[in-house]
């Protein structure tokens, strides 16, 4: 894999790391409450100290242990969410695109377009709604909306690789759709839905946000990074650090995983390799 | 005689469905044989249907009618089992060497697909296999652990070909296997293609875009012309007497290695050919025929014995209207 795409596996595997032994790494819970000094204004409470490296929310929590703590709602959340609506996706576009007729004409022509004509985090919002707030309904309504890119791409993808001559070659030996589809469509067509993916990744994590300030996902006290971006948009003037931090924590993430998408693509084409 | 026949067409149709009810009708009706052991060349322009026929004949298109038999077997009436069967006799080598071999996969692996698939063999067994059949087509056995993009043009046809011989196939469809290579790689892949049939007995469908590749390969020449086949007879006397003008223009149009020397007088064809959803009546070629008549304009020619073993479709040569094979 070329450099960024090393160093964006190094990045994600750290955030991993961090978000796996979280309890051994943190130095305080994230969820107990400090008392805040009376008798310092708001602005000088929230600052950072020798015991709270990157200080106290406003509800006197640490901010550092709640970063570490964040981290595995993030991950789970984006790794869950790429893994089923990928999955969900690639399936039923590939036999879409393959089997064509009214099977396609359902998937692509019916389903498709129900999915994508609802505003997507409008739908995640009904869902969660529905199903109440949790995590789990959470990763549920990111995967129901977000199936469809996938499924879409993956079609396309294999209409165009089902015409290939080796495709033909395969079918005149015998082989059977099975074989077919595994052997020689998808690793001919999955190299965009690789980047999609990487995508997705950073979308689930800001959509996790988007939800969780809407009081749809994570639920306090519960720290996430969107929860703390939200929660710290109040103190952006005074205590900028508050929203820097979580920020820099999503941007860094969704650029390692755009990183290690464009090296996976590099890295998985055989013209490549040296 | 049936036995000498290795493969029997008889009125084959392929009607593809097109926009607003239309159907191209890409094979209208197309009965020949071809026997064992020969090479039976198919000629004609793109978009012809002479590819289509080709993939007819693996069952890879599903014909709109007629018939196909194969060793005596009714071929469109097998079942799937019995066609996977079927598929170990014949087998298919493509025009283009870039997309017919899957990129991801090495050499030996894609060599070895169809043992894998017909489960022949063990693993080691179908390892020695492919070496061997690397060996057969001229290329190093260590090539077995490359990808196919670090190979040549004419190399990767040896690759198909490799591939297409793995099951000891009886027939082989070329699809114009020498149209995408340079020409000092098509005879030596035509050249291949000899001595595999020498070797093995194999049985050709050689399709081809012109008669010059055709010439040098083909037992028995075919010359299609939208969808029907205009002239059938083996191939010397398809090139030293050419009866249907369609033929005649297509001979006048191979390049002359002497260019000095006179041409024989035969017209240039002018126009395009006419669209294959709404085929013109009468003999298809008369709108392009430097010798149409009236009569060609209204009534379709048979395809009609006009010498022992040479066939055509055009009313010049109508002696004996004699119904076709």
């Amino acid at each position: 894999m070329n450099r960024l795409g090393k160093f964006g596996l190094v990045i994600i595997s750290i955030f991993f790391v961090v978000a796996v032994c979280a309890p051994l790494i943190a130095p305080y819970s994230p969820i107990t409450q400090n008392p805040l000094p009376p008798d310092l204004a708001t602005e000088e409470r929230l600052q950072p100290t020798r015991q709270h490296p990157l200080g106290l929310d406003d509800l006197g929590r640490d901010v550092l242990s709640r970063m570490i703590f964040g981290a595995r709602v993030s991950m789970q959340v984006g790794v869950a969410v790429v893994l089923l609506s990928a999955l969900l996706g690639v399936l039923i576009g590939a036999v879409s695109g393959y089997y064509g007729g009214w099977i396609d004409r359902f998937f692509s022509g019916f389903l498709f377009n129900v999915f994508m004509s609802f505003p997507s985090i409008l739908l995640a919002i009904a869902m969660v709604a529905f199903l109440g707030p949790s995590l789990r309904n959470l990763i549920l309504a990111l995967s129901v909306i977000g199936w469809v890119g996938y499924a879409r791409l993956m079609r396309a993808q294999v209409l165009k690789v089902r015409e290939y001559d080796f495709v033909t070659a395969a079918r005149a030996l015998g082989a059977g759709d099975v074989r077919i589809l595994l052997l020689h469509i998808l690793p001919n067509a999955i190299q965009p839905l690789i980047v999609q993916a990487s995508l997705g990744m950073a979308g689930a994590v800001l959509s996790e946000a988007s939800l969780s300030f809407l009081g749809l996902g994570i639920q306090p006290p519960t720290a996430s990074w969107g929860v703390m971006l939200n929660d710290a948009r109040s103190f952006l003037r005074v205590a900028p650090h508050l929203l820097i931090v979580p920020g820099l924590a999503v941007m860094l993430t969704v650029l390692a995983f755009n990183f290690v998408g464009d090296g996976l693509r590099e890295w998985l084409d055989p013209k490549q390799k040296r | 005689m049936a036995e000498q026949n290795l493969v029997e067409i008889e009125g084959l149709k392929k009607h593809f469905p097109a926009a607003h009810k239309q159907v191209v009708r890409a094979v209208d009706g197309v009965s020949f044989t071809i026997r064992r052991g020969e090479t039976f060349g198919l000629v004609g322009e793109s978009g012809c249907g002479k590819t289509t026929i080709g993939r007819c004949l693996l069952r890879l298109i599903e014909p709109t009618g007629g018939a196909i038999r194969f060793a005596g077997r009714d071929l469109l009436s097998v079942g799937r089992v019995e066609l996977r069967d079927l598929r170990r006799q014949m087998q298919i080598i493509f025009q283009d060497p870039y997309s017919s071999l899957n990129p991801r996969l090495k050499v030996g692996t894609i060599i070895s697909e169809p043992l894998e698939i017909h489960g022949v063999g063990d693993k080691q067994a179908r390892k020695e296999r492919v070496a061997e059949l690397l060996r057969v087509v001229g290329l190093d056995p260590d090539y077995a652990n490359r990808y196919p993009h670090q190979f040549s043009g004419g190399q990767r046809q040896r690759i198909g070909i490799a591939r297409a011989l793995a099951l000891q196939p009886d027939f082989i469809v070329a699809d114009e296997p020498v149209s995408a290579l340079d020409v000092s790689v098509q005879a030596q892949v035509v050249n291949l293609l000899q001595d595999l049939q020498e070797q093995f007995g194999l049985t050709y469908l050689f399709i081809s875009h012109g008669l010059a590749v055709v010439k040098h390969i083909s037992t028995r020449v075919g010359v299609m012309y939208l969808g029907k086949l205009v002239e059938l007879a083996p191939a010397e006397e398809i090139y030293s007497h050419p009866l249907h003008p369609y033929t005649q223009a297509l001979l006048a149009a191979i390049p002359s290695p002497e260019p000095d020397l006179p041409k024989p007088a035969v017209p240039r064809l002018g126009g395009d050919v006419p669209n294959p959803i709404a085929p013109p009546p009468g003999c298809r070629f008369h709108t392009r025929c430097p010798h149409a008549m009236d009569r060609c304009r209204r009534e379709a020619p048979a395809f009609s014995e006009v010498a022992p073993g040479h066939f055509a479709a055009c009313f010049l040569h109508h002696s004996v209207a004699t119904p076709s094979i």
